[in-house]
């Protein structure tokens, strides 16, 4: 069997993935990203809201927000042509007795703490939310990206660095071999086939701990949830507008480029199932999502959201997507999304990356540049 | 609305509610599951001070469509229920206590709702089994609050009711902070329905109140819904202040004209009992409605919720019965296939 040499390997196409590798080709020559599905973003890049952050999101965890704040600009400016144009994004923060942990006073006052831009919504907007659940309504600078261009830039950027993309290719062992060398072993197929490569990247997110499975290294403590988005068709008044209702079991709304239709999810009904990989994974996540027919929550969500918004009586489900989402046990507690950049001591140049995030990816890149570059250096474009 | 597509939420409140609450889940589930296709079942846990909500939140591991909404303290078994009701995203709402006995009621009482029924009341057939003071006591409080106070108050009507979300709405627009579920819903007008039950024996009541309480309960009712008594003790009043302008003039008269009055100390006697009586009646009456006052003129927030936890275990996800699948697609009206961009990505398609 040939083995191919590599400087690094990427497992995983998603938009970490391809943004690892492009970063990755400014201090080596050779690398190649191994993507089990049929192409690139197909995954949990696809299968999001597409919401870009801007720190409004995170009212309880401040770190978060300013990290958030610090990304957006960067993420807006360099995929500009990804991003959906003519979007109002509102947010809509309900009365504590409607279950929410921030008051209207706290929400401006924590937006004008991290600086993020926040004014009270027009009238227009205001009167689309029901008086007795929500305080009150707020016009943010949020935006949404279109995951299918993204996915044409991220294919376009990776041709013109010349970084090797091999997409169905499933990754099913690693292994050290002379010395610092990392064999990954992954079919293709139907053949079984090896690539070797000083430096791997486990960009797989939900399937991090698989992945460390195959290289014989104990799990990372992560959280998986069955998540399901349901696409809507929103009537027109809504069609160019984003409602997020925060901050507590509530729903969020907006428009999903890839579809012409309005992505819905709700923290209480878009969460199917969750579970805590313990040890070795435990559980089949891959079969979770070809278990069929998955049965949709959305009139669950669609009810909720009516009680806010009472012109979405008129909204018509189309259809759902689902994922697997995967976050750090911790951000359960204090609502923070700090990035995974976690190496286990027995195969130190394997690197665990995992982000819930799209626009975490800047600190991704950080902690890259830290591992390539001269000590005392400091990167200072923003690009990839 | 397609009757198939149609949400059911159950509202419960508990309290100290330990030994019997498991119980109860289930058998409210067990009704729940075959008869709808969309239900929840919210538990609103009014401080409990026992292992209720130990109970609770394990059978949230097992159990799907139930959310435990705890309440940050006591607050009163009415205020529970207006939480629920601020919370329950249902298109009809179940209320009722943790009584075993009432839940095979359940998809009769919905069906009436469903009926156009805005309001269906459960209206207990016979008062068997309360204590013979409670009865009378009932009687009467009935007879006074319709006959003399005219209140729109539904005889016998238990904590058991059905509300459209319509009438959800409604009764969660009024503020007040003595609540009386029952009135507020006869209050909020619309088209109203008594469904008249009994309960088997062996399945009483969860307890029946003590003489006190159901006292203050008789007091609160009226205080908070009519300002009768304060018109009637006001009349009284101004007849005995007439009667005693009468007496002062004929003392008056008498004084004049030189005559004895008689033996005094005994009419003195008399009038200062009666005048106190009435005084201090008019001063009892009186207070109960400026302590209402008070207590309504606090903008304060009905309660404070401490936490919410769902069942981890989501409805939509037992696997429903083929029939269900069948009928949404019928009447789903041209809901598209999405497509999933020719990637494992799943899509459901009712």
């Amino acid at each position: 069997m040939e083995l191919i040499q590599y400087d690094a390997i990427v497992i995983g196409g998603g938009f970490f993935g391809c943004c690892v590798a492009l970063r990755l080709k400014a201090y080596m020559e050779r690398v190649v990203i191994l993507e089990k599905e049929d192409g690139l973003l197909l995954r949990a890049s696809y299968a999001n809201q597409g919401r870009v952050h801007n720190g409004y999101h995170y009212p309880r965890s401040l770190l978060t927000a300013l990290r958030s704040r610090t990304n957006f600009p960067r993420f807006v400016s360099q995929y500009a042509e990804c991003l959906d144009q003519g979007t109002d994004h509102y947010y809509a923060v309900c009365k504590g007795e409607a279950m929410s942990k921030v008051n209207a006073t706290q929400f401006r006052t924590f937006c004008e703490r991290v600086g993020a831009p926040v004014t009270r919504a027009p009238k227009e907007i205001r009167d689309l939310f029901n008086p007795d659940l929500v305080e009150e309504v707020f016009q943010v600078r949020e935006r949404v990206f279109d995951a299918v261009k993204l996915r044409q830039r991220m294919a376009k950027d990776l041709d013109d660095a010349r970084v090797e993309v091999r997409v169905r290719s499933d990754v099913v062992g690693m292994v050290r071999i002379n010395g610092a060398q990392i064999r990954v072993d992954f079919r293709s197929g139907g053949r079984s086939e090896s690539v070797a490569a000083g430096h791997v990247f486990n960009c797989t997110y939900s399937r991090t701990n698989r992945l460390l499975a195959a290289a014989g290294l104990p799990a990372i403590p992560l959280k998986h949830e069955l998540a399901e988005i349901a696409l809507v068709e929103v009537p027109p008044h809504l069609s160019k507008v984003a409602l997020t209702i925060m901050d507590g079991p509530f729903m969020s709304l907006m428009p999903f480029p890839p579809r012409g239709v309005h992505s819905l999810t709700h923290v209480r009904y878009t969460p199917h199932r969750s579970w805590l990989d313990v040890g070795q994974t435990s559980v089949d996540a891959e079969g979770l999502l070809r278990e069929k027919p998955l049965e949709t929550s959305c009139v669950y969500m669609l009810k909720d959201a009516q009680r806010y918004v009472r012109s979405l009586e008129d909204a018509r489900y189309v259809g759902s997507i689902w994922e697997i989402k995967t976050v750090l046990p911790q951000s359960e507690v204090d609502d923070s999304r700090p990035i995974l950049f976690a190496r286990d001591r027995s195969l130190p140049n394997l690197v665990s990356v995992m982000g819930g995030k799209i626009d975490n990816v800047y600190d991704v890149l950080f902690e890259i540049d830290k591992c390539f570059l001269p000590t005392g250096e400091v990167r200072v474009d923003a690009g990839v | 609305m397609p009757e198939s597509d149609c949400l059911v939420s159950v509202v419960v409140p508990l309290s100290n509610d330990e030994a019997s609450v498991e119980a109860f889940v289930s058998a409210v589930t067990g009704v729940l599951r075959p008869n709808y296709a969309y239900y929840e079942l919210v538990l609103v846990d009014d401080g409990s001070s026992d292992g209720t909500v130990d109970k609770v939140s394990a059978l949230l591991a097992t159990v799907e469509g139930i959310r435990l909404i705890r309440l940050s303290r006591k607050f009163g078994t009415e205020i529970a229920i207006a939480s629920g009701l601020s919370a329950v995203i249902g298109d009809f709402v179940v209320v009722m206590l943790p009584e075993p006995g009432l839940v095979e009621l359940i998809p009769e009482m919905v069906r009436r709702a469903q009926g156009g029924h805005d309001v269906v009341f459960g209206v207990r057939r016979s008062r068997r089994g309360d204590p013979r003071w409670l009865k009378v006591g009932a009687s009467f409080f009935y007879w006074f609050c319709i006959k003399v106070l005219g209140l729109d108050i539904p005889q016998n009507a238990s904590e058991f009711q059905v509300l459209s979300r319509r009438a959800v709405n409604a009764i969660l627009q009024i503020k007040d902070k003595y609540r009386y579920l029952h009135i507020l819903s006869a209050y909020v007008g619309y088209v109203r329905e008594y469904f008249a039950y009994e309960l088997e024996s062996g399945h009483g009541r969860r307890r029946t109140r003590g003489l006190v309480e159901a006292m203050n309960l008789a007091i609160g009712i009226i205080v908070t819904n009519s300002i009768r008594p304060l018109r009637l003790v006001g009349w009284l009043a101004a007849c005995v202040s007439a009667l005693s302008g009468m007496y002062f003039g004929y003392v008056a008269v008498l004084r004049i004209l030189g005559r004895q009055t008689g033996e005094a100390w005994g009419t003195v006697a008399l009038l200062t009992a009666g005048m106190f009586s009435l005084v201090l009646m008019v001063l009892a009456v009186l207070s109960e409605y400026v302590g209402r006052i008070l207590d309504e003129s606090r903008d304060r927030p009905l309660y404070h919720i401490r936490e919410e936890k769902t069942s981890s275990v989501l409805l939509t996800d037992r696997g429903r019965g083929n029939v269900v699948m069948a009928s949404l697609q019928t009447d789903g009206g041209g809901l598209r296939e999405a497509s999933s961009q020719g990637a494992p990505i799943q899509t459901a398609v009712r």
